[in-house]
């Protein structure tokens, strides 16, 4: 197995009596797409900084694209949650700026920023002082500024917050082309669903420690609620006792809308479920439920997870 | 340190400078206007001078003796025929200024005559009651005369007690038209002319007492440390310590506030986590610190190539040697460095500028203190006062360069060696200091430190 582009092992930070980190063990591996959610305060910006080097780890071990990030500093692109522009630069001045510190040579920057600009819909800005922008478009700029250089580690910090929709969609899509072209991808957000729609990997922190890191794929296994919802056009209280009786259903409900909630055993196939729904009449729609990132993480922020919550089957893979 | 690193903080370098020193502003702030009015301070005066015209015509004497108008000519004769240009050098030889090619002596000369007056002449009126005067005030409205003296007898009279004298007033009455500076003259002559007039009733000669009062000039010249190496005692000499330690002060106060305000302007602007991700902190420190130094050099560059220029042209360049422009150099760095640390920690330490100004109070005081001892560095610049403040940072580059441009004897080249010693050391621990300050505060907000805070973060950074 290759080296993990990202390699936290123990890592806490103190900040006077706050204990922002906490013994953080961590891997990202190299080409991967992760999201890293948590709330607010809960130590996302303080980890992505002591990843950056920006500030230091009290105590753990931290290695970025195997090394110590100052030493690779040009190899990744980093995008802070605070983060602003130089207000009275141009904005090809400014990129410029950025793209020569991060070790760009001075000759293909001027195509580079161009068609970069091009790319993210702001072609007419070059000349323009970054105070004359509006924030989505400095917001645009900055995340430029941040991969200008063609990292192989970006780390972006929020990058959603603040866009509307269409630049928020802009955004997910430069950073897929990114994530196809190779590079490994870590960002932080509030935007579970742009992380849910986006990443193969989530870590989820809370109060400075990890409560989720793991695929999204066994995620949603790990969180699946192992429910069927049907909603039939007859009579919801003689679809609920067909499925009660089937024997992979462990209990019903019955919702507002006439939707019946087939909770299924550990063992059972849906398919059969669905199938003996289908036959029961007919059908507005049937589906099977799904976990939303927003549920798991409410779901682990705000309860321990050896916890039991009712409706919310957490399965534990051997 | 890498070419990689370095490479990063010559870009910031240049960034900080580039974006300071080459915009309007500061090109019209700091160069052209300076040069400016440098140009303006030369051309100025003959500008004046072009515009004022000389007093010419006739003044009306009203004087029951007859001795006033005599007097009064002889005077304007004299004034005029004076060798304008010998008072001239006079002026420019008490300055210690030495023009003998005559250049600025003939220039002053040429616009003291274009300003002062052509014809003047007095006509003589008997008093003769009110008539006479009434006429007389008619014929100036008109244009007659250009001013009317009605002269009381007693003033002649130098058997008259001072009290008498005093209360003897001539009236002099003016067109409305005349101008402040004439009527000015016009009165200075119409005085003279009295005391000529008071002389001639006492029977004594006015010419020969003023010669015999006329007090001699004397020529200074300082000995040198070998025969023959003389120089001329300057007024100016006094001059080049304090425009030293001025041009000291505006280069490195002047970018160390650039640099102050550059420093917050990146932290309220959140661009400096930006630009951490790409460099280290104590590159951006030093990128700063270098690049505002080159604006530092242009403004000691374009005051100090101005003062230079000034001094050649007054031919005063014994004042300065190669040696003293040297060290002189050696010493603005010692003190760029130190105010540029101190304005470097500052500025990472605070969000605002108005948060800054409670660090900057007393950072101000001690360097303020330098102007104080111009006087007792420039009467004594090797006595006790003057090598201790020479030794002491933070101001030791202030006050050395005061030594060294006030020293009719050289500073001793111990004192130098010593002085730049002390200072490169405590510009070491300045700048040490001030990156462990920069390195916590830079990231830091809310709540500006208090010092207490500040020292924790030098002991723990």
């Amino acid at each position: 197995m290759s080296e993990p582009c990202i390699d936290l092992s123990g890592v806490a930070k103190t900040f006077r009596d706050t204990r922002a980190v906490r013994d953080l063990n961590l891997q990202i591996p190299s080409g991967s797409l992760c999201g890293f959610l948590g709330p607010n305060g809960a130590g996302k910006s303080t980890t992505i900084r002591m990843i950056m080097s920006i500030i230091r780890t009290d105590q753990g071990s931290l290695r970025v694209l195997g090394g110590d990030a100052l030493d690779h500093k040009d190899r990744i692109g980093y995008l802070p949650e605070e983060r602003g522009v130089y207000r009275k630069m141009k904005v090809g001045d400014y990129l410029r700026y950025i793209g020569r510190l991060k070790g760009v040579d001075a000759s293909s920057l001027r195509t580079l920023i161009t068609d970069s600009l091009e790319r993210i819909g702001l072609p007419d800005v070059e000349k323009k002082r970054c105070e004359e922008l509006s924030k989505g478009m400095q917001q645009k700029v900055q995340f430029l500024a941040a991969i200008i250089h063609k990292p192989e580690l970006i780390i972006l910090d929020e990058p959603f917050s603040g866009l509307d929709p269409v630049n928020a969609m802009l955004l997910h899509d430069l950073i897929r082309e990114l994530h196809d072209e190779g590079r490994t991808i870590l960002f932080s957000t509030h935007v579970l669903h742009q992380a849910e729609r986006m990443c193969d990997r989530i870590v989820m922190i809370d109060q400075g420690t990890k409560v989720l890191d793991d695929t999204l794929e066994t995620i949603q296994k790990r969180f699946d609620p192992k429910t069927i919802i049907a909603e039939p056009l007859g009579d919801p209280t003689a679809m609920g006792m067909l499925l009660e009786g089937a024997p992979e259903v462990d209990s019903i409900k019955i919702d507002d809308r006439g939707r019946v909630h087939a909770r299924l055993r550990d063992d059972a196939d849906a398919d059969r479920v669905m199938a003996t729904a289908l036959a029961g009449g007919s059908l507005r729609s049937i589906e099977r439920a799904r976990t939303t990132l927003d549920e798991v993480f409410l779901h682990l922020v705000n309860r321990p997870l050896d916890g039991a919550q009712p409706g919310f089957a957490e399965t534990t893979l051997v | 340190m890498s070419d990689r690193n370095l490479s990063k903080i010559g870009i910031i370098a240049w960034r900080e400078f580039r974006h300071t020193a080459l915009t309007k502003a500061f090109l019209f702030g700091a160069v052209i206007l300076p040069i400016g009015m440098m140009g303006l301070l030369l051309v100025l005066p003959l500008l004046f001078a072009s515009q004022l015209k000389p007093l010419d015509g006739d003044i009306a004497v009203v004087d029951s003796t007859g001795r006033f108008v005599q007097a009064f000519n002889a005077l304007v004769v004299e004034r005029r025929d004076r060798d304008r240009s010998g008072d001239a050098e006079e002026i420019i030889r008490k300055l210690g200024i030495d023009d003998r090619g005559g250049m600025l002596s003939g220039g002053i000369a040429a616009a003291a005559e274009e300003t002062s007056f052509d014809d003047v002449t007095a006509t003589d009126f008997r008093p003769d009651g009110d008539d006479v005067i009434l006429r007389l005030k008619e014929e100036a409205r008109e244009g007659q005369w250009i001013g009317v003296a009605v002269i009381p007898e007693a003033i002649f009279d130098a058997q008259n007690s001072n009290e008498d004298l005093d209360d003897a007033m001539i009236d002099l009455f003016l067109p409305k038209e005349t101008s402040p500076r004439h009527g000015d003259t016009i009165s200075d002559l119409i005085r003279s002319a009295t005391v000529r007039a008071r002389f001639a009733a006492a029977g004594e000669d006015f010419e020969y007492i003023q010669t015999m009062l006329d007090r001699p000039s004397v020529d200074v010249r300082r000995l040198g440390i070998e025969a023959g190496a003389e120089s001329s005692d300057s007024k100016l000499r006094m001059l080049v310590p304090f425009g030293f330690m001025m041009l000291l002060w505006i280069a490195t106060f002047t970018a160390g506030n650039f640099l102050l305000t550059s420093t917050i302007e990146e932290k309220s602007n959140k661009v400096i986590e930006v630009v951490l991700s790409a460099v280290g902190p104590l590159q951006l420190l030093w990128g700063k610190i270098l690049g505002l130094a080159l604006v530092s050099l242009v403004i000691l560059i374009t005051y100090g190539g101005l003062a230079i220029a000034g001094i050649a042209a007054l031919a005063l360049t014994d004042l300065l040697s190669i040696s003293v422009l040297l060290w002189a150099v050696v010493f603005f760095l010692i003190a760029y460095f130190t105010v540029a640390a101190l304005m470097a920690a500052i500025g990472s330490a605070v969000n605002e500028l108005s948060e800054a100004q409670t660090f900057m109070a007393p950072v101000m005081v001690i360097l303020i203190t330098p102007m104080l001892l111009w006087m007792p560095i420039g009467e004594n610049p090797n006595g006790t006062l003057a090598v201790v403040t020479s030794m002491l940072p933070p101001i030791l580059p202030f006050a050395m360069v005061m030594r060294i441009g006030a020293a009719t004897d050289p500073v001793p080249i111990w004192q130098l060696l010593l002085s730049t010693a002390i200072g490169i050391v405590s510009v070491v621990g300045l700048v040490w200091a001030a990156s462990r300050i920069f390195r916590v505060g830079i990231l830091m907000q809310g709540k500006p430190p208090s010092p207490l805070e500040l020292l924790r973060w030098i002991r723990q950074a």
